[in-house]
Parts: C-alpha cells; sequence; structure tokens
C-alpha cells in the first residue's frame, strides 16, 4: 500500500510557529522599569513553582522587548513626564534671545515686545530658547562653548525637543517617525559618550551636571552572561536559587538556635525535678535510719554557754596577761 | 630559550600597578576584595615587539581604599595571609583617584588638558569683563560694550 503521507507535505505549516514572536518595539507606560535592575528584581519575586521557567521566559521578552522604548526614554524620565518632556519651563512675555540685547525694545510699547516674545517665536526659535536655558544651567562661564558640560546640556535639550517631537507626530498619524527617533538614538549615544568621558576627567561637574539637568546615568555594567533568553534565564536561576538556599539556611539556622533554647530549658526543668526527687528520698533514707536509732534527729541549735566562757578568760587575762614590751621608756 | 614566538614577561608579580574593575566581599567575614586588571608586557620575537596585554588579579582590600576605576598599587601577600587560593595580592594605596586626574609633575588638577585653576581664572576673568557689564541696566548697549572693552584693557595692563 502507498503511504498517503508521503505526499502530504507539513513542513512548511510546521516552519510558522518555529521562533516565539515578541514585539521588540513595545511601547512602556510603567515608570518604574527605567530601573536597570527592574526585570532582575520582578524575576527574584516570582514563586518558585512549575510556571517558573515560563514565566521568565516571558519575562525575557518583556525585557527584550521594551529596551529600544527606554533607550530612548529612561535616561531623561520621559515615561512619566509625558506633558512638559523634561523642558525648562521659558515665560512667554520674555523677548527671544536674539533680541535681548536691543536698546530700541526696552522702550518699545507692549505690542512690539509681543512680537519679538517667546510667545511668538517659531519651533526653531523656541527650541535654541530651551537649549539656552539648559546650558546655562551647567556652563563654566558665559564664553563657554566647548566644554563637555555645555554639550551635554545642548544634546539633552535635543534629545528632549525632539521627543517631544516625535510625541506630536504620534497625535496625527499612527506611523512611527523612524527618520527622527533614529536620530535621537544617536544623539542618545553622543550624549552617553560625553557623560562617560566627563565622569573619568571631573567627577564632580559630572554629578552637578546630571542633578541640574535630571539626567538618571547609569554605570554600564560588562554583561555576565550571553545576550540569549536561555543564559539570562539560567543566570536567573543561579541566582534565585543561590537566594533560596541562602534563605533556607537561614531559616535552618533559627530553628536550630530556638530548638536549642528549648532544649536547654527543658533539661534544666528535668534536672530540678530529679534533685528534688532526690532530696526527698534522701529525707525518707535519714527518718529510717532515726527509726532504727542508726541516727538521730537534731532539734534546736547547739550555743555556746557564753557568759561563762568569757568570765573564764577575762579571769585568765587578769592572772596571766603581760603587755607587749615596748621600746620607748617609761 | 622557549619554543613560543611571544615571550612572557620576565617581571614578577611582586608588585603591579592597575585598574580596579570589580569589587566584592568575600567569605563569612564579607572582607572587600578588588579585582585589578593590571597590563603585563609580552615580546614577540618575531616582530621584535613588546604588547601590552592585561590580566586580571584579585586582591585584599581590608580598608576599603579604592573605588571601582581607581589606579592602585598591589603587592604579592604571602600564602598563609590569603583568604582564598585565587586572593594573590593586596591593596597597596590608590595612586590615581577615578575622576579626579592630577598631573604627577606639578601636582595641579586637570580637566579635559587644561588645569583646574586655569579654569577657574577665565571664569573669574569672564564673570568681571563681560558679564557684569552686561548686567548695568542704566547703560545701552553700546555703552555696555565700550565698559567691556575699557574693563579688558585695565585686566591687561594690571597684568602686565
Amino acid at each position: 500500500m502507498i503511504n498517503l503521507r508521503r505526499f502530504v507535505h507539513t513542513s512548511c505549516r510546521l516552519e510558522r510557529g518555529r521562533t516565539a514572536f515578541y514585539n521588540v518595539h513595545q511601547k512602556v507606560t510603567d515608570p518604574a522599569k527605567q530601573d536597570p535592575d527592574y526585570f532582575e528584581k520582578k524575576a527574584r519575586e516570582l514563586p518558585l513553582d512549575q510556571n517558573y521557567i515560563d514565566a521568565l521566559t516571558k519575562l525575557y521578552y518583556e525585557k527584550i522587548g521594551s529596551e529600544r522604548d527606554l533607550g530612548l526614554k529612561a535616561a531623561d524620565n520621559l515615561i512619566l513626564e509625558k506633558t512638559e518632556f523634561g523642558l525648562p519651563r521659558i515665560e512667554k512675555s520674555k523677548t527671544r534671545a536674539k533680541y535681548e540685547d536691543l536698546d530700541v525694545l526696552s522702550n518699545a510699547p507692549e505690542s512690539v515686545k509681543k512680537i519679538f516674545s517667546v510667545e511668538m517665536a517659531t519651533r526653531k526659535e523656541l527650541s535654541q530658547e530651551w537649549k539656552q536655558s539648559l546650558i546655562k544651567s551647567v556652563r563654566q562661564h558665559s564664553l563657554d562653548e566647548n566644554s563637555l558640560e555645555m554639550k551635554i546640556a545642548w544634546l539633552t535639550a535635543l534629545i528632549r525637543h525632539w521627543s517631544l517631537l516625535v510625541n506630536d507626530i504620534g497625535q496625527e498619524t499612527k506611523k512611527k517617525p523612524t527618520w527622527l527617533t533614529h536620530r535621537i538614538w544617536l544623539v542618545i549615544n553622543e550624549r552617553r559618550k560625553a557623560l562617560r568621558i566627563l565622569r573619568e576627567r571631573n567627577e564632580t561637574a559630572f554629578e552637578k551636571t546630571i542633578a541640574a539637568l535630571k539626567i538618571s546615568y547609569h554605570v554600564p555594567k560588562q554583561p555576565a552572561h550571553v545576550k540569549t533568553r536561555k543564559a539570562w534565564a539560567e543566570a536567573q536561576l543561579k541566582l534565585r536559587v543561590e537566594n533560596e538556599k541562602e534563605k533556607r539556611l537561614e531559616e535552618l539556622h533559627e530553628k536550630y538556635d530556638k530548638e536549642v533554647e528549648e532544649h536547654k530549658r527543658e533539661t534544666q526543668e528535668k534536672r530540678k525535678a530529679l534533685n528534688n526527687e532526690l532530696d526527698k528520698l534522701a529525707q525518707e533514707m535519714r527518718q529510717i535510719d532515726v527509726i532504727e536509732g542508726k541516727s538521730f534527729e537534731t532539734v534546736g541549735k547547739y550555743e555556746p554557754a557564753l557568759i561563762s566562757s568569757l568570765t573564764e578568760t577575762v579571769i585568765h587575762s587578769n592572772l596571766f596577761y603581760h603587755p607587749p614590751p615596748t621600746m620607748t621608756e617609761k | 630559550m622557549p619554543k613560543t614566538s611571544v615571550w612572557k614577561t620576565r617581571v614578577g608579580t611582586q608588585i603591579l600597578m592597575g585598574k580596579i574593575t570589580d569589587i566584592t566581599q568575600i567569605g563569612i567575614d564579607r572582607i572587600p576584595c578588588a579585582q585589578v586588571r593590571c597590563q603585563m608586557n609580552e615580546f614577540n620575537i618575531y616582530l621584535k615587539k613588546y604588547f601590552a596585554r592585561s590580566f586580571d588579579f584579585w586582591a585584599l582590600d581590608k580598608t576599603s581604599l579604592g573605588n571601582i576605576g581607581d589606579t592602585v598599587l598591589i603587592k604579592q601577600i604571602d600564602g598563609s595571609s590569603r583568604p582564598k587560593a585565587n586572593v594573590s595580592h593586596a591593596v597597596d594605596r590608590v595612586v590615581f583617584k577615578f575622576g579626579n586626574i592630577v598631573d604627577p609633575v606639578t601636582g595641579r588638577k586637570i580637566f579635559n588638558d587644561t588645569f583646574a585653576d586655569e579654569i577657574d581664572l577665565k571664569k573669574v576673568l569672564v564673570e568681571e569683563v563681560v558679564d557684569k557689564p552686561l548686567e548695568e541696566e542704566s547703560m545701552l548697549f553700546e555703552e555696555r560694550r565700550a565698559l567691556q572693552i575699557r574693563r579688558l584693557e585695565q585686566e591687561k595692563e594690571a597684568n602686565v
């Protein structure tokens, strides 16, 4: 008989489900994920049951999926801050930086001032204002144009401004402006490099800069394992087992300590009871001895004849006492 | 003569200098230990050239002298004082602190190839010559510029 299965090809159908699909461009909405150790901490909290490995896998794909979005937003806290985008608030009535030094404007009427104010500024001029404002907060002096702090502030303003732009574009179209997000990614890496160099050269200035610009900088760690799902899950499992072992040992130790204390108390009590019994028995034995006449019971206490013995001592000292010889003459 | 074309360094590991790459605590006593990456030279006899190769050493750091990134001097310790077989050295002293570069010749601090005191001087001068005249609101812009130039001339004369 001809085997019909030879003519039915199922391999192409099987191909579709070979690799698990996960979205590498997941949108992150939870600001807690900005913590670089968030997923490792979550992995530590997973219950150790039969679904543990599956839960780890799920967590890993979530981690990988949100990496891109976090890379774009985490350092500037942009997941939490959806309205201002970390950009400084600039007064609407302020004259634009370009026209600040014009003497004519100081005496001009309000309507003219308004034309040259930030309120009427184009987007380009507004972004310049943001940049100037951030740069002013960290630069070394007013003529400083090439220090790392100034560069970092400029790049930060650029990143936040462009992120705001991406958000604005996202309101109108569903398509992601990759031409812009890619550039943000490049600028973020540029800033990361500048931050690294500044931290190497001048740590105090680095601390001041990231505090002023509200950048969260994490020292990049060398990965301890290969970046695959299996290796990550294995590393998490290993850590978990180690922690679990420590925890259980600690518990056992505490239990042991408690048991030792309990045992001590119990033996003390037992010893006391036995001693009491022994005393009782000794008393009974003595009474038997008394009844048999081998021993007798003492009643009362022996008092020596104090007065008579004292009188005797006094008489003796009167009769026989000689004072010790002294070296001095009387 | 060794058969390989790469000769290991002839310098011993009694005293080494390197950068701290990792810090952990070991044992029940949690003794701080630092992983120090030291560069040692290897000589290639065909190329007649030394190549720098890094080796990692674990060093005891009982008083927690170093932080990650610091350049430290480490010295070998004898077998009896080793808490573990692979902890072969102890941190002697910190030579360069991380993020605090000091010129060894003059002893002055350096930020990005300029001395720190020069930057401070520049800050003071810019504030005196540029910023303060611009803050005076009673003057017109041209007058402020003139004041700036005057201040600059004064500073020049004072420092000649």
